[in-house]
């Protein structure tokens, strides 16, 4: 299973490089560092976010805070076929519903709700959870580290602590950098395990790259019936896989030329 | 129907939609109100005072309304104004079914200062696509708005008056209440000001023949009911607790000159003072001060007899 799945985060990576390149936008940086948790997320069949689950209502729950790397979600749920309406060709095409920052829509099956303005996300998944405690639906939220300076989130943490939202999984993508700057240089997030542990989740601190860690957390996740909310510090590489966007912030939102388009094709073999 | 507090006939008709929906939740931002503690006592799972965090209180209401629930929102008016993004995104553009019940609109906490002023609300709302904004002005009003927003699929917030235990008519309608019918001269009001200039009208023998219209509904507003009332009448004064650029007034105002056949219409505004006031006082202190009290109104309707 590992090695298919890591077939497929390098299918997609070469994918959503190709469509950012083709349509000249995209955050690729972060949808490359966050990439590996959501193919897990869907692929390792842990969690019902298959097509049936969605069509038959009976579907956990996904929520990307972290909207701008919508492409990395509608890639994986284009893969699985989930609906038409994801394929890439779509991104940013005028009149399509695949914007850059993702919107919920009858079309979009596993799209729940509308993100892009960071620090809400988390509070939303706070209520799908709650609403959701007693019949079990697990609800997971992935949210940026750069995010966790909206106060919003904190917020959302006592609130998701005080009612035992055992359901509810944080998945921090800590990339270590925003869009200009690495976060430790400018406005130390850290020590963010400390800081979360304290707030009342149950916390860990994992290799996001490291199929074998994610499923571990996730599996253990799908167990819990009671307790506090959980949270993975996700340790990940903005630009993960090529040479040429790990060392280089500029891809946050930053689009390969040429000569990095085809370097970083090379590096992903 | 015996008269009863505003805020009490509120929430005791949740507590009567409660018997029969347990999708209806309450969410008090620690603000409370005397019959509130029924439905906390009979329905403990439908009632969460969930802390002071407007933004999470909204975001938390906005997931619970995603997965079927029917969220009220219970904070103080001012406040609202923490979590405006959250209403844009999580209520307005995702459609998500909550209620906002703002208490103390206007100058209603003067005494506590220009931080629980509220004359805004309406001004910075509207800009919201999706969005109900209910104003009540007695307790029956507060009993429409509320089945208004149960019946409706989209967000609203209710502007919730504090200490009135009265009704305005017998037959409130819903939008739009012509109260009073009168020749030339009709008062349009809302909230606790329709009150006032109710009492004015009915105790001047002079006014009796004023018109008054008591706007219980914002957005959207059914301005041709309102233009099927102003038809009849040459002068037109429109009065807000709210300085006239973020009142209704504004607005009334731009729907009435817009139609050819009301360009000779007078039109009077009586607003409050764009301005923070830094001085002690209660509402009704303020009111005086902008001149929209009993005595000040009642003097400027008699200027126009």
């Amino acid at each position: 299973m590992l090695s298919e799945l890591k077939k497929i985060s390098n299918y997609l990576r070469i994918k959503i490089l190709k469509t950012i390149f083709r349509v000249k936008k995209g955050h690729i940086g972060g949808s490359f560092s966050c990439l590996d948790m959501i193919i897990c997320i869907y692929f390792s069949k842990i969690f019902k976010l298959t097509k049936n689950h969605f069509n038959n209502n009976s579907n956990d729950f996904f929520i990307l805070s972290k909207g701008h790397n919508a492409i990395a979600l509608y890639s994986v749920l284009d893969y699985l076929k989930i609906s038409k309406n994801y394929e890439l060709n779509n991104f940013h095409k005028p009149g399509s519903l695949l914007m850059e920052h993702p919107s919920p829509n009858k079309k979009l099956p596993g799209i729940e709700i509308e993100t892009g303005s960071l620090g809400n996300g988390l509070g939303i998944a706070t209520g799908f959870a709650f609403a959701n405690k007693d019949n079990g639906k697990k609800v997971i939220v992935l949210v940026g580290d750069g995010e966790l300076y909206e106060g919003s989130n904190w917020e959302a943490m006592i609130l998701a602590a005080n009612y035992k939202l055992y359901n509810l999984l944080l998945i921090v993508d800590r990339n270590f950098a925003m869009t200009l700057d690495r976060t430790e240089d400018v406005m130390k997030l850290e020590n963010l395990q400390k800081k979360i542990k304290s707030f009342g989740f149950e916390t860990s601190i994992i290799d996001g790259h490291n199929y074998l860690t994610i499923l571990k957390k996730f599996k253990k996740f799908k167990k819990k019936k009671k307790g506090p909310p959980m949270c993975i510090i996700a340790k990940t590489k903005k630009g993960k896989g090529s040479s040429v966007m790990e060392s280089d912030l500029k891809f946050h939102h930053g689009v390969p030329n040429q000569t990095e388009y085809e370097n970083i094709l090379k590096d992903l073999g | 129907m015996k008269d009863i507090d505003i805020r009490d006939a509120f929430f005791e008709e949740i507590y009567k939609y409660l018997k029969k929906d347990k999708k209806i939740i309450l969410l008090a931002v620690d603000q409370g109100a005397l019959a509130i503690n029924k439905i906390k006592k009979n329905f403990p799972k439908n009632y969460l005072n969930i802390g002071i965090f407007e933004q999470t209180a909204i975001n938390f209401a906005a997931g619970l309304a995603q997965q079927g629930y029917k969220p009220y929102v219970y904070l103080i008016a001012p406040f609202t104004l923490r979590a405006l993004e959250q209403i844009k995104i999580s209520l307005c553009s995702m459609k998500s079914k909550v209620t906002i019940v703002a208490s103390g609109p206007g100058f209603t906490y003067a005494s506590d200062g220009p931080t629980h002023y509220f004359n805004e609300d309406y001004q910075v709302l509207k800009n919201f696509p999706n969005l109900n904004f209910f104003c009540t002005s007695d307790y029956l009003s507060a009993i429409k708005s509320f089945r208004h927003s149960y019946k409706s699929k989209n967000p609203s917030y209710i502007r919730l008056e504090k200490g009135i235990s009265c009704k305005i008519s017998g037959n409130l309608k819903l939008p739009i209440n012509h109260i009073f019918k009168g020749k030339k001269i009709v008062v349009i009001s809302n909230g606790q000001l329709t009150i006032v200039i109710k009492k004015i009208l009915e105790k001047n023998k002079k006014l009796k023949n004023l018109g008054l219209v008591d706007i219980t509904q914002f957005i959207p507003l059914d301005f041709g009911k309102i233009e099927k009332i102003i038809k009849d009448y040459n002068v037109i004064v429109l009065i807000d607790e709210s300085p006239l650029r973020s009142s209704i007034n504004q607005e009334l105002y731009f729907q009435i000159k817009n139609k050819n056949k009301f360009l000779r219409k007078k039109i009077i505004f009586i607003n409050t003072h764009f301005k923070f006031w830094k001085i002690a006082g209660n509402r009704n202190y303020l009111k005086i001060k902008n001149n929209i009290d009993e005595t000040s109104i009642k003097k400027k309707l008699l200027s126009l007899i």
